[in-house]
């Protein structure tokens, strides 16, 4: 039947999001992720079998650009919003260690 | 006089004839967004005189010179989830209550260019997750029509403004409702296109096979006015629509002879508030008397629309939301951090509580083991959906229903329920889901409150849905009801 | 070497026996675009001032769009084209996620089920030096991250990001777990480079990081496993040993590296007993060694959903027959049309193709010698020869020296006629590949033209014959070997203009007459 959430299901979903929840956020989401899901599960109900995805409604396809270089952002334009800067960069504080990037 | 109650033709007159100035018209509304602002709270950023000069200034000259568009000179408001260079742009979340855009969205430049004289940035539910402003992380706008209920949302600052009396109209987004529904919640007219009509280029996105830019006005007319400026295929947006600006002809329908309009009981009945559905079946009653024919059509039951709208947004929304870390632009929290990780996690930790739980959402439906079970599943019966409407626009020109089930909540009522912004848009989902246009007018009222009704078409067929708006308003006097205390 | 170090490698060797090496490439590759990939900054972001090539897009602003860039697709299609993949006539883009500091969006715009090519191979010699082909499972398009530098002050460690280099387009290909040594693996990404740069799709250039390889690497006892439908399976009871990932080497050569430091550091382990357990490592390239960096205890979990914001791709026939004149000769066809026509060896051959600038230099060649298969085997022999000592010591290609494909043909052609000897023509070539000039006017000016003046020839033996009593008294006591060096007298007073022939016969008939 339906799924079941529970507070170690929402504190990975927070790891992945890169987000904290607070207890109370959390005490209140657990059930309610458990309900929005069991509303969703709903479609179960309707025969999709062989039926496409529509991710886009446009039917649009070949949408192109030449590769022309425009001009762009000035340093001074692409840091102005910067938290914090360095010599021309962003500048993020801590350290890269357990962190991995696996692209 | 409030000037911000005229129609854009109106204020067109006076400019033209010079029976006002443009400084003169801004002024004039500035004093009626500062006025009313205590109370509606629409307004996130509004503009000074001196900072719009140069505007009032450009638009004075065209007029002087015969260069006048449509627009030229008259003020409206924009959502704050357009990025106008140099101004503040927060989608009403305090994660970037710091960010100053450095680039300009499509809809404000096309705005600009046509001499618009955009006074403030509004309200709206941060993110545009919800439908009531109650999300924003600056506090809900109010309804004019009752303060202490909320104007509908996303888009509700945009409503309130206009519906308000603080502005003539608004540019607003809407991914699933958030335009049409602020509109019917405070009495005006909110016109969504067709997804692709008006370039997304510069909007905060949300869900973005869905994210659809259009007016909240007075008139229906107004809305087909603004929607010439706005649409268009723009080289910024790759799933911008291959077609030229919209250049409705209101004139051509001068009543609704031989006009097919379909209905569908699911959308009157159940969750509908019966008041509700009462003033759209008069309406109904009066677009018969104008010739118009109805026919009941079968339609796939609404809640299936809701739950793939469910998957389909927050998927996009987790997405969407993941560039937010505050490292390159927003807000910056300087609590101690070992790792880089904890620096994401302080500054994402500042999203309000319906973000997180949206963003949280997407983030498990697109997970391994449950992407067939939820995101497939959605976008197979969106597929169905968009078939649905398909099939019923072979026996009917456009699909009519009430635009909200219920007239707008108390502020603070409906927080609580995980699904609120989504049940509310219950009527607009398939609409949406679909991307195909859809235009609310205000049909009375009920307890009070305005009450709305949708006219939905098939994909870019706005021209027909916006002339059959128009003849209903043409006939009818709801569009000219005000809030007693916002005149 | 220690006694100890000796045992040790003689011990591993007996462990090398008993397993098969097993290595799958992912090579990461920018194609040579001027713009980036979904957005209109320059790509060439090498040695540029920080962040002065960015824009909303490969920021990730609020609001910004990708657009998709034409040329990126376009070459990668030659490139699968090239490869002999197949072409997916519909495509899209997908959006991968995860959180790190160099990746602006939160997620990576790249291409999950549908990659723009499948399958193809490259081929490669074998152990046994026959032709084996790698089979490539897919290359596929993605963006690129930001440039992110570690630092270190009082207040603690930072990290400073440059966006110049995010959204730089990367092609990633990924082979089949097919490749069974150090060797194949580096043929493999050698061949790839040389075919991107061929059809012009890259310069693959490794100090600028524009080619970054990816082993995955395992052992398996021999006959434990088999490969079936693009998988490693056990025909044992016993599990299969896992793998190790060693990350972004930038060079071919310490891939090269990298995969016999695993090869041992892996067949140690097992020998000695010892758990593999699946990781990722990274090269140490000054320490010869690839080093620990985490252990892969979950795949991780990239939440891929189609990017709503690009609309997908129909790659049309019309694109791809377009696109298929373009792709020109390549290496391998080069040296099989060379070895059939003209009967040159796919060594030398190979040294003769190895890059398209070269390859286009001795198709000039070949040319001015109107395809002819005697003046082709001689320039052959110049080229690899006295050619390709003078490109070792000037440190330069051929291409680069002042040597003219006419002027190569004409001294073969005046070696074949007679006019000059082997030793005058290779002085000219040497000449030539330094300075250049006119053929005809150095030979007048060095007077190498063979001395047909048989009174002059008569007039330098005779003077040889009486310089040189103590070798003409050898010859005569019957050392023979004596002749070679009057000879060699005589030729340079000709100035090697005497062909060595008539030298011979006129000394032995002048020493038979003493």
């Amino acid at each position: 039947m339906s799924t079941i959430i529970t507070q170690d299901d929402i504190k990975h979903l927070e790891k992945i999001s890169m987000i904290r929840l607070s207890d109370e956020e959390r005490n209140t989401f657990t059930p309610q992720l458990t309900s929005i899901l069991e509303y969703v599960e709903k479609l179960g109900e309707v025969d999709t079998k062989d039926v496409p995805e529509t991710t886009q409604v446009t039917g649009i396809v070949n949408v192109l650009r030449e590769d022309e270089v425009k001009p762009t952002f000035t340093q001074e334009q692409a840091l102005a919003n910067a938290p914090e800067q360095e010599r021309g960069y962003f500048k993020i504080r801590g350290s890269l260690k357990n962190i991995a990037a696996d692209a | 006089m409030n000037l911000a109650r005229k129609t854009i033709p109106e204020l067109r007159t006076m400019l033209d004839s010079k029976e006002i100035s443009v400084r003169e018209l801004t002024n004039s509304i500035l004093q009626q967004v500062q006025q009313k602002d205590g109370d509606l709270k629409s307004f996130l950023t509004i503009f000074s005189e001196k900072e719009l000069s140069p505007a009032i200034d450009a638009a004075q000259k065209a007029i002087d010179e015969g260069k006048a568009t449509d627009l030229t000179g008259i003020p409206c408001s924009v959502k704050d989830i357009f990025n106008m260079v140099g101004t503040r742009t927060t989608a009403s979340a305090k994660i970037l209550d710091n960010y100053i855009a450095p680039y300009e969205s499509t809809v404000t430049s096309r705005l600009k260019n046509a001499g618009a004289i955009i006074v403030g940035k509004v309200n709206m539910d941060a993110w545009a997750h919800g439908s009531s402003t109650e999300t924003s992380d600056y506090g809900p706008s109010h309804n004019p029509w009752d303060i202490t209920r909320h104007p509908g949302g996303s888009s509700g600052g945009s409503a309130s403004s206009v519906a308000g009396g603080q502005v003539p109209y608004s540019v607003g987004t809407e991914t699933a409702g958030s335009i049409r529904g602020p509109a019917a919640a405070t009495g005006i007219t909110g016109f969504k296109g067709t997804y692709g009509r008006v370039s997304r280029y510069g909007v905060i996105a949300m869900g973005s096979s869905l994210d659809s830019p259009g007016p909240l006005t007075r008139t229906v007319e107004d809305a087909a006015t603004i929607m010439k400026y706005i649409s268009g295929h723009d080289a910024h947006d790759g799933t911008s629509i291959q077609e030229s600006a919209l250049n409705i002809d209101l004139s051509a329908r001068k009543d609704l002879k031989g006009l097919k309009i379909g209905i569908s009981n699911d959308y009157f009945s159940g969750a509908i508030q019966p008041g509700v559905s009462a003033r759209v079946k008069e309406a109904l009653e009066v677009m018969k008397s104008l010739g118009a024919e109805i026919r009941e059509v079968e339609m796939l039951n609404p809640e299936y629309a809701v739950a793939v709208y469910t998957i389909v947004c927050r998927s996009e929304v987790s997405s969407n939301l993941a560039r937010y870390t505050g490292t390159r632009y927003g807000t910056f929290k300087n609590d101690p951090v070992q790792t880089v990780y904890d620096v994401f996690m302080n500054n994402r930790s500042i999203f309000g509580f319906e973000a997180k739980r949206r963003s949280m959402t997407g983030s498990y439906v697109l997970s391994k083991g449950y992407y067939d079970k939820y995101y497939r599943k959605a976008q197979q019966v969106r597929t169905l959906i968009r078939q649905d409407y398909d099939k019923i626009f072979q026996d009917v020109d456009v699909f009519i229903s009430p635009t909200l089930p219920n007239i707008a909540e108390v502020i603070g009522d409906a927080l609580n329920n995980p699904l609120f912004g989504e049940m509310a848009d219950l009527l607009i989902c398939a609409s949406a889901m679909a991307g195909i246009p859809g235009i609310s007018v205000p049909v009375g009222l009920t307890e009070n409150m305005p009450v709305g009704m949708q006219i939905i078409g098939p994909a870019k067929a706005e021209e027909r849905i916006a002339q059959v708006a128009h003849v209903y308003q043409t006939a009818t006097e709801f569009h000219k009801l005000v809030p007693a205390n916002y005149e | 070497m220690s006694n100890a170090m000796n045992g040790k490698s003689l011990k591993m060797a007996e462990g090398h026996e008993k397993y098969d090496l097993i290595i799958g490439l992912e090579i990461h590759v920018e194609p040579k675009t001027n713009s980036k990939m979904f957005c209109s900054c320059s790509a060439d972001f090498w040695e540029k001032e920080p962040n002065t090539q960015t824009c909303p897009v490969c920021l990730g602003l609020p609001g910004a769009l990708p657009l998709v860039n034409k040329k990126a697709v376009e070459l990668m299609i030659k490139t699968g084209l090239a490869l002999h993949s197949e072409i997916r006539r519909k495509t899209k883009f997908d959006r991968k996620h995860y959180f790190y500091p160099d990746l602006p969006k939160g997620y990576q715009l790249s291409q999950y089920d549908e990659p723009i090519c499948e399958g193809g191979y490259i081929s490669v010699s074998g152990v046994d030096g026959s032709e084996k082909q790698i089979a490539i499972t897919r290359i596929h398009m993605e963006e690129d991250v930001a440039k992110a530098l570690h630092a270190k002050d009082a207040t603690g460690e930072y990290t400073l990001i440059d966006y110049n280099k995010s959204g730089v387009p990367l092609f990633e290909l990924v082979t089949e777990p097919v490749i069974n040594s150090s060797d194949e693996a580096w043929e493999f990404a050698k061949k790839y480079q040389q075919i991107l740069r061929y059809l012009g799709v890259s310069d693959a250039d490794i100090e600028k990081g524009q080619m970054r390889c990816e082993p995955n690497i395992s052992i398996q006892k021999k006959g434990t496993w088999k490969y079936e439908n693009g998988e490693i399976i056990p025909t044992t009871d016993a599990p299969l040993l896992e793998r190790v990932e060693v990350k972004n080497i930038g060079s071919i050569r310490f891939m090269k590296n990298a995969i016999d430091y695993e090869f041992n550091r892996l067949v140690e382990l097992a020998e000695a007993g010892e758990e593999i357990r699946q990781q990722t490592r990274g090269w140490n390239p000054a320490k010869g060694k690839t080093e620990f960096q985490r252990y892969k205890e979950t795949a991780q979990d990239y939440r891929y959903f189609p990017d709503p914001d690009i609309p997908p791709l129909e790659i049309s026939e019309e694109m791809i027959d377009s696109i298929k004149k373009e792709v020109p000769e390549l290496p391998d066809e080069k040296i099989w049309r060379y070895e059939k026509d003209f009967g040159i060896s796919a060594y030398d051959a190979g040294i003769l193709v190895e890059d398209k600038a070269k390859a286009e230099y001795v198709e000039q060649i070949f040319a001015a010698a109107n395809n002819t298969t005697e003046i082709i085997t001689d320039a052959v022999k110049f080229l690899n020869g006295i050619g390709a000592s003078w490109s070792n010591n000037a440190g330069k290609s051929i291409v680069e020296s002042s040597l003219q494909p006419k002027a190569l043909i004409e001294v073969i052609t005046l070696l074949h006629s007679g006019d000059i000897t082997r030793n005058a023509a290779s002085q000219l070539v040497e000449k030539l590949l330094n300075e250049g000039g006119n053929v005809s006017e150095l030979v007048e000016k060095l007077g190498l033209k063979v001395l047909n003046d048989t009174g002059a020839l008569e007039k330098f033996v005779d003077e040889a014959i009486a310089e040189n009593p103590n070798a003409v008294a050898d010859y005569k006591s019957g050392k023979m070997n004596a002749i070679g060096f009057l000879m060699g007298q005589v030729m340079r007073k000709s100035g090697g203009s005497a062909k060595p022939g008539d030298v011979q016969t006129l000394l032995k008939d002048k020493l038979s007459q003493l």
